[in-house]
């Protein structure tokens, strides 16, 4: 089946086995790497990405049932190289160790900044509940997010 | 020296890190496994025709057939050269299966649907025999044997340190008790994966995979595989967290090996989270009895701690029940310790080397006693420890288990956490909340872990090898024996490179990882990455910094030669790095007389303090840490709520704090993940109940506190920079502390069994 | 990747999709929000020779009377529920784990159809009341969420709620934030009546008439049991859970 979908900002087109979930679509046919397989069940979020303005857990989605979707994963927010703001606050913070995590958790944080500007410890800590990470022990990564917010506010 | 963020951090913020199942090679095929769903069975039958006729499949390999292409797998560790019992394991199981997961027949396909499907076409004859779950029940007369020709179901068992504990015990007060901990497992985030291609007409294997230790995984796959090992090429791309889980003696590393010998191509196969939730560690039954004076001062400590292993397999997994024993009472000043330790094979599925290696079960039954101690006494948990922990001028010292503890100040670090953590204040909000009907505790749980082992006969060696390299453009390479499981040794080992040529570190290059570049190395493993990757590559630059100073002596026509920011300076003049390093090979005859031409050496650092004649002594070094905990307790529910977490650490000398810290936040979310709650659970009958994270409970981020963390520095003399293991940090500590607050807040109910999940603690409540 | 081929439909109007399911009803999944199917066929615990997804149906509406009454969209999500005027569904939705992806992805008609014991959804829908609204190709019917058993060739399309109690109260337990629900209790409180529901305890809710907190008794019958809490777990917190979500719903009346 031939599936287009807006990757990333470009429209992109690719034959797609429609046994395929949306996550192996994009990294099979896509050559979109960022979202991972950590557990295919919904419950790591390193394969979480935005679909249509939305976060999704993309191992719970099928691919045929993306046609003409929207999608954005951790390489398009930088697609020239240049890192965003959040992106360079992980990477300053030390918020991540192996990094097999960070594409949902950057994700995730974006999503949480964008509808709250000044969000408590707490609810930093709920927002990035989704996403599980093995390494850091989460002190590191609501620290680049709390950075990366005081630092929105303030410009 | 330096809190410096990865050198390749950007890399990673920006989505572009490239992990073994992001890898593709043309023609690549797609493999997956039969898995028995029995805990203990003989395989009658095995009938493939129905996989076969699939279209799209491409090999179905039975044990049976695996025969011919493999031999048994070589143990990392076998407990049969020790004085227990060896267990022939094939890559793909023969005859019997002997734990539910365990994989008969290897399946590869064109797509991995096919393969998934074709595996589960694949019908098998089996005659369930009656398995053993329980560790008593494995060693109780009469149990089913996993290994008839054994007679028990023992893997090994063993006995550390001395036998002395009714001498020294007599006339003392005593406390004796028992604690358990449960199974748990490693659960790095990325699943381990493979991608194998076999040359037929040279006899030649490229394997990538998510593997610690590649060139012990070359030496032994080419043993086993009958393979020249100048013909195999591991390469271990970017890891996605190991601890412990990809180390060597996996035979899934071998049945990727011959799914792509069969296939005929390349082949990716990515394991499954179920799969990768099998191999465990942890479950231990400790029971103890000390000795101890009026003063709170523990005499004599003695242990008997019993493993449930799971089935025998090729791997490290044993050790750790061993490692845990050596580890019991060090730190404190116990004039004896003995402890038995018994390795128990049970139809669960095998242990596998997970950090901390064991000395997670040294601290919790040594924190327990110290906890016990205080009761029977009166005096304040705290207190005891102070009493008892070994003065730093005692230090280096032999423990009665035979290993020799380096440097420490083990009482400043407690002083310190208490400090944190405002032990009186805290002390005082707790009675203040005990008189509102809330239930708080507080718990001190100290950790002591020794790192960089030497294990002979093993491919487990305490010294490891750096290339560090010059080329004529000034571009720096280091070429090292060690990996990084993600922790950032790798960025650290710049910084020590950099240091030393007075560049950059951002202009070093690590390679680590592929057989075919690096020097034969040990890979990650008992966090001796930075110490022996890190100070290897340090004396190799020394060298090459050498050599580069008598180059810029001669074109600067001057002897004091400093290397800095990039260039040589002397006499007021500087040439750049680039302009040295190309001299050196342009201009050989006419400035690089004085020494060896070649810009490139290669070193080993051995730790000069492993010794295994006369009294054997098989670590390195040995960091530690305190750790006090407070939590909460909803008395109506049991649920626990961890509310501060203070650590005090020391590792000795830290290249780079930001790396450190890390590895320390991480350990102690996974020691209290594992104390809340992360249980790998199976039914009585002996199936895995725990396949997903929504049965494997990992800490989330709500889960868990702030961990307040600060640092002591203690160098170890015996390192070129002081330096010790951080890789398995945190853990052991948070643990003991953890059950040790809930005791207090529970108190005098009395939870002896981890995990101090709700329905545990609620248990243990209403008892 | 899923092991089988399946025909995957998507269908624009009710009416075709139930003539698609009335076509093969056995041979067919529904895919809602997709967070319980689509790993099923992945791990094929669920096969399936078509999947009809419910996405372009418009069955995502939430409609409010003038009277305060509800109409939600069996494919409403949760992170639409947080928002809804209805407390209980609104309190249920905001505690779903998973994050907000999986509160973006997962629809209360999928959560109620599923039926598992660990769910949220079940308890808090009995809480208020709603109704669920099954059509076929032979029509539509209404049967209370508490009865809920749609038949093959049925599909939830929606959740008809009257208006809101004056007090409500929604308490989860739960073992950390990865597990999903133990027990759940789902309390409204109004001048007519006052109910509870526990969901997780059992295989199935349990509604508890009551008054007063100190009139609440709570038995449960058949404690279930599941890899996370034994059943004996289940049976002693019910009480206190139950009670304290009744005391958050009568602190809420005023």
């Amino acid at each position: 089946m031939r599936l287009t979908i807006d990757l990333d900002g470009r429209e992109r087109s690719a034959e797609v086995d429609t046994r395929l979930r949306l996550v192996e679509a994009l990294r099979e046919c896509f050559g979109a790497l960022a979202p991972k397989i950590g557990c295919g069940t919904g419950d790591c979020g390193a394969c979480t990405i935005e679909q249509d303005g939305l976060l999704v857990k993309s191992c719970l989605k099928l691919a045929v049932a993306a046609q003409g979707s929207r999608i954005t994963t951790l390489e398009g927010l930088a697609p020239r190289g240049e890192l965003t703001e959040l992106q360079c606050a992980f990477w300053e913070h030390h918020a991540f160790q192996c990094g097999f995590c960070v594409s949902g958790m950057v994700l995730s944080a974006r999503e949480l900044l964008a509808r709250e500007p000044d969000p408590s410890e707490e609810a930093i800590r709920a927002a990035l509940d989704a996403n599980l990470c093995r390494c850091t022990g989460y002190q590191n990564i609501v620290a680049a997010v709390r950075s990366a917010a005081s630092a929105r506010r303030a410009r | 020296m330096e809190r410096r963020p990865l050198h390749d951090g950007d890399i990673i913020a920006g989505g572009r890190a490239r992990y073994t199942a992001d890898l593709a090679l043309a023609g690549m095929a797609h493999g997956a496994v039969v898995r028995s769903p029995h805990p203990h069975a003989r395989i009658r039958a095995i009938d493939s025709s129905k996989a076969r006729a699939l279209p799209g499949v491409i090999a179905v390999i039975s044990g049976e057939d695996a025969v011919a292409l493999c031999d048994p797998i070589p143990h990392s560790l076998d407990a049969g050269q020790l004085g227990g019992n060896h267990a022939e394991v094939r890559c793909l199981a023969l005859e019997r299966v002997r734990y539910a997961g365990e994989a008969l027949v290897a399946v590869v396909a064109e797509d991995p649907g096919t393969a998934a499907h074709a595996a589960r076409s694949v019908e098998v004859d089996y005659e369930p025999l009656p398995a053993v779950v329980e560790t008593l029940d494995a060693l109780a007369a009469g149990a089913p044997l996993l290994h008839a020709e054994w007679g028990s179901n023992v893997i090994i068992a063993g006995h550390a340190g001395d036998h002395d504990f009714d001498a020294v015990a007599a006339g003392h007060a005593r406390i004796a008790g028992e604690v358990r901990s449960h199974r748990g497992t490693a659960a790095p985030l990325e699943p381990r994966a493979w991608l194998a291609e076999f040359d037929p007409a040279e006899r030649r294997l490229t394997m990538y995979a998510t593997t610690q230790n590649p060139h012990p995984l070359r030496t032994t796959l080419a043993a086993a595989l009958g393979l020249d090992e100048r013909r195999v090429r591991i390469i271990a791309p970017r890891s996605g967290g190991s601890f412990g889980s990809k180390m060597y003696g996996n035979r899934e590393d071998f049945i990727a090996a011959v799914m792509a010998i069969a296939a005929g191509r390349p082949v990716r196969w990515v394991e499954e989270r179920a799969a990768a939730l099998l191999p465990g560690a942890h479950e231990q039954v400790h029971r103890y009895e000390a000795a101890f004076s009026d003063d709170g001062r523990v005499r004599a400590l003695r242990v008997s701690s019993l493993s449930n292993h799971g089935a025998p397999a090729p791997g490290h997994g044993w050790g750790m029940a061993l490692v845990g024993a050596l580890t019991v009472g060090a730190g404190y000043a116990i004039e004896s310790v003995g402890v038995d330790y018994t390795v128990v094979a049970t139809n669960k599925a095998p242990w596998n080397g997970t950090k901390p290696f064991g000395k997670d079960g040294a601290a919790l039954v040594t924190e327990r006693v110290m906890d016990e101690v205080a009761r029977a006494s009166g005096l304040d948990p705290a207190e005891v420890r102070r009493r008892n922990m070994l003065e730093p001028d005692a230090l280096p010292c032999l423990t009665p288990t035979g290993i020799e503890l380096d440097s420490g100040r083990y009482a400043v670090a407690l002083e310190r956490a208490l400090e944190r953590l405002d032990y009186a204040a805290a002390r005082e909000a707790q009675r203040a909340a005990r008189a509102r009907g809330e239930l708080v505790g507080i718990g001190i749980g100290f950790e002591l872990t020794p790192e960089g082992a030497d294990i002979p006969g093993a491919l487990v060696a305490g010294f490891d090898t750096s290339t560090v390299r010059v080329d004529p453009s000034g571009r720096v390479s280091v070429l090292t024996g060690v990996t990084s499981p993600g922790g950032g040794n790798d960025t650290a080992i710049a910084q020590l490179v950099a240091a030393e040529l007075g560049i950059d570190p951002a202009e070093v290059e690590v390679v680590q990882g592929d057989t075919d570049r690096t020097p034969y190395g040990f890979g990650n493993i008992s966090s001796r990455g930075l110490v022996t990757g890190g100070s290897s590559a340090l004396l190799a630059a020394r060298e090459v910094a050498e050599r580069l100073r008598a180059v810029a002596a001669r074109m600067l026509e001057a002897p004091e030669v400093e290397l800095r920011d990039g260039a040589a300076h002397a006499g007021g003049r500087s040439a750049p790095l680039r302009a040295v390093a190309h001299a050196a090979h342009a201009l050989g005859y006419v400035v690089g007389l004085d020494v060896e031409p070649h810009l490139e050496a290669t070193r080993s650092f051995r730790p000069p303090n492993i010794r295994h004649t006369g009294t054997p002594q098989p670590y390195a070094n040995y960091p530690y840490a305190v750790h006090a905990s407070v939590v909460e307790v909803d008395r109506e529910t049991g649920l626990v709520r961890a509310r501060r977490h203070v650590v005090v650490h020391d590792c000795g000398t830290q290249v780079n704090p930001l790396l450190v810290e890390g590895q320390v936040h991480g350990g102690v979310a996974m020691g209290l993940g594992a104390a809340l709650g992360e249980e790998l659970r199976y039914a009585p009958d002996g199936r895995p109940l725990s396949d997903s994270f929504k049965t494997y409970l990992l800490a989330r981020a709500s889960d868990l506190p702030e961990i307040e963390l600060e640092h002591l520095v203690t160098p170890s003399p015996f390192t070129p920079l002081g330096t010790k293991g951080a890789g398995e940090a945190g853990y052991g500590g948070a643990q003991a502390a953890l059950l040790a607050a809930v005791n207090d807040a529970i108190a005098p109910a009395r939870l002896d069994a981890l995990p101090a999940s709700a329905p545990n603690v609620l248990a243990a409540m209403t008892r | 990747m899923i092991a089988t081929p399946f025909e995957y439909l998507a269908p624009e109007s009710l009416g075709a999709a139930l003539a698609a399911l009335a076509e093969d009803s056995e041979g067919t999944a529904i895919l809602g929000g997709g967070t319980w199917l689509v790993p099923d066929l992945d791990s094929g615990a669920r096969r399936a020779r078509r999947v009809l997804d419910l996405a372009g149906l418009g069955l995502n509406r939430i409609d409010r009377g003038e009277d305060g009454s509800l109409r939600v969209g069996a494919m409403c999500t949760y992170t639409q529920l947080a928002d809804a005027p209805s407390p209980l569904l609104a309190m249920m939705a905001a505690q779903i784990t998973g994050g907000a992806a999986i509160r973006n992805q997962a629809t209360i008609g999928g959560s109620l159809v599923a039926a598992r014991a660990q769910s949220d959804a079940p308890a808090a829908a009995i809480a208020a009341r709603a109704v669920a609204v099954l059509a076929s190709a032979g029509g539509e019917r209404r049967v209370g969420v508490h009865e809920l058993a749609p038949r093959r060739d049925e599909i939830l399309v929606a959740l008809e709620l009257p208006p809101p109690a004056p007090g409500n109260g929604y308490r989860k337990l739960k073992l950390g934030a990865s597990s999903w629900p133990i027990a759940t209790a789902a309390a409204a409180v109004g001048p007519d009546r006052t109910i509870v529901v526990l969901g997780g305890v059992s295989a199935s809710p349990i509604r508890i008439e009551a008054l007063r907190p100190e009139e609440l008794t709570v038995t449960v019958e058949h404690p279930f049991e599941d890899a996370l809490a034994p059943a004996a777990y289940r049976a002693a917190v019910a009480a206190p859970l139950a009670r304290r979500a009744l005391e958050d719903a009568l602190r809420r009346c005023g």
